[in-house]
């Protein structure tokens, strides 16, 4: 195995020692590139969870893997856990600009994690992924907030 | 800025670690590698990259990574600010942290408290008193403070020493058992004080003591006195008509001793030489016997000579051959019968002694067979055989049995009793 580029081990460490609020990052032991990611539904958000059962929201787990490029590109991200939100689709691929041609080395797995948490604080139908939700989104957001609260509470408790 | 990397005799202390002021590194950071920028070049905005960093971004796309404007090689410029301020920057000297494992980096309470700027950092961990040395005595001392290292090599147990009799050179720990084994080291004597070196002390022992104990030297004589050395010539002296008495009979009974071996040996010589007489007699009396057959007698005398095959005895080849009406006028009637040797084939100067018979067999009464003795020696003067011209009458033979079925049987013994070579000397 290629020995850790210093950028990688460095920004591990910050991971595990000081972690964003709502998002967890642990790399995976046998394959340091590879991070098991589980972010929280933002309070106020359609996948922030059951509050009246003090639930802190829904638990959305990820996979993210860092290329032999990294940081020259992108790390990729997937949602493991099922979604119902216009930018992500049925497979867990999450359309953000950031993690395709917005790429910059400058950027950090905890800034595109930040991002991603943003992402289901503030959908975007207008740039979908999941043609069908975003349609749903835009002709009745109310019933498509309604159908992703039922799909946290389903897959993401 | 090319010296971010120095290699200390077991790791290299990264440049984050000796940094004096730790808040500084946020603000001097690489946002690629985030690393303390090296070559630092920034864009019109004033971010700062290492050079290497920006130009592997800047193959992917040509705009900055942190604020996004348009950029490429040509619009990078340096920053004469940040490079003096990375030169001047304010270090520890390497030696002023220890590496602990799984721990990492962590201030050696022993090391170094020197304060450099970072430009200044290799000259002064060159010299630095507090970096490490293998010691030059053995690396098994592993490496040592160069602070410490004079006190070190006045106790290393790999320092050399001489030894101060034998002049060989050891390492400080092998010299004590050395000293054991020493033999140029000087002692005394423990009987008579004599000063000496170890080695001589055997021979001074057995040779000089004069206080060691010794045996009398007539003690094979039987004389069992032991006395101390010094004490020899009186013991002497006073023993002399003993020790004369004593070696007379002590050399009585050795003579006598060694006749009954003598004669012994002797004896069993004789014996030996008995025997291979014997058994070389045995050899020699065995004389070769040939019978030769005669068929067809009646056809073979008409040619008056027969002749037998060749056979070999002594290594030399022979032959019998009679005359079946006698080989002159003299012999007439008779059968004269010879043994040839086949000279073309003995050396010159050799002379073979045989005695011999040639034996005309009756077949029909063997007590009445005709046998010839002879003794000669071969060659013969003046002839190739020796024999009889009148062995027997022919008309005895041809009518007594000796002939059976036209077949008559010759029959010769040989023994050799003699070889001998004269060396006659060579006419050139």
């Amino acid at each position: 195995m290629n020995s850790l580029p210093k950028r990688i081990i460095k920004e591990t460490e910050r991971l595990v020692k000081e972690p964003a609020p709502g998002i967890s990052a642990t790399p995976n032991e046998e394959n340091l590139r590879y991070f098991n990611v589980v972010i929280t539904g933002p309070v106020d958000s359609p996948f922030q969870g059951n509050v009246s059962h003090h639930k802190s929201g829904g638990v959305f787990n990820l996979e993210l893997f860092l290329t032999d490029d990294y940081p020259m590109s992108a790390p990729k991200v997937r949602f493991l856990t099922k979604i119902y939100h216009p930018n992500i689709d049925k497979l867990g691929r999450i359309c953000l600009d950031i993690l395709k041609d917005k790429w910059s080395p400058a950027l950090q797995i905890r800034t595109v994690l930040l991002s991603i948490q943003a992402l289901l604080s503030a959908p975007n139908p207008d740039d979908p992924l999941a043609n069908d939700v975003a349609e749903h989104w835009k002709s009745n957001e109310k019933d498509a907030i309604q159908t992703a609260k039922e799909w946290t509470r389903l897959y993401a408790a | 800025m090319d010296r971010f990397q120095y290699t200390e005799l077991e790791n290299t202390v990264p440049i984050e670690v000796v940094i004096v002021d730790q808040e500084i590194i946020k603000e001097l950071q690489c946002g690629i590698c985030l690393q303390i920028i090296n070559k630092p070049r920034q864009c019109k905005n004033g971010h700062l990259f290492c050079m290497d960093c920006i130009l592997q971004s800047l193959k992917k796309i040509q705009e900055c990574p942190e604020c996004r404007c348009s950029l490429n090689v040509e619009k990078l410029s340096r920053s004469l600010f940040v490079e003096r301020h990375l030169r001047t920057l304010s270090v520890f000297c390497k030696y002023h942290f220890k590496y602990q494992k799984s721990v990492g980096w962590i201030v050696d309470e022993q090391g170094c408290n020197e304060i450099i700027s970072l430009e200044n950092s290799a000259k002064h961990e060159n010299i630095c008193e507090h970096s490490f040395e293998y010691c030059k005595f053995s690396k098994e001392c592993g490496v040592i403070r160069r602070r410490l290292m004079d006190a070190h090599y006045e106790e290393c147990p790999y320092r050399p020493v001489q030894c101060q009799h034998c002049n060989a050179d050891f390492t400080h720990n092998e010299i004590t058992n050395h000293l054991n084994e020493c033999d140029m080291i000087k002692i005394e004597c423990d009987r008579c004080n004599a000063p000496m070196i170890k080695k001589e002390f055997e021979k001074h022992k057995l040779n000089l003591c004069p206080n060691y104990h010794i045996q009398c030297p007539f003690f094979e004589s039987g004389c069992n006195a032991t006395f101390d050395r010094k004490d020899l010539e009186s013991h002497i002296e006073k023993s002399l008509s003993h020790h004369l008495l004593l070696m007379k009979s002590h050399y009585t009974d050795t003579i006598t001793n060694l006749k009954k071996e003598f004669s012994l040996l002797l004896k069993d010589k004789d014996d030996k030489i008995k025997q291979l007489e014997k058994s070389m007699n045995e050899k020699s009396d065995s004389s070769k016997k040939v019978e030769w057959c005669v068929k067809n007698y009646s056809i073979l005398k008409k040619k008056g000579y027969i002749q037998s095959e060749k056979f070999t005895i002594g290594g030399f080849q022979w032959f019998i051959g009679f005359y079946t009406d006698g080989d002159s006028n003299d012999s007439k009637g008779y059968i004269s019968i010879y043994l040839f040797l086949d000279t073309n084939q003995i050396p010159k100067g050799k002379s073979l002694t045989l005695e011999y018979y040639l034996k005309f067999f009756n077949q029909r009464d063997q007590t009445l067979s005709v046998k010839k003795d002879f003794r000669t020696t071969f060659p013969i003067k003046g002839g190739q055989g020796w024999g009889d011209r009148k062995a027997i009458r022919a008309s005895v033979l041809e009518s007594n049995g000796f002939i059976k079925d036209d077949t008559l049987l010759v029959m010769t013994s040989i023994l050799i009793k003699k070889t001998c070579w004269s060396i006659e000397e060579s006419d050139s």
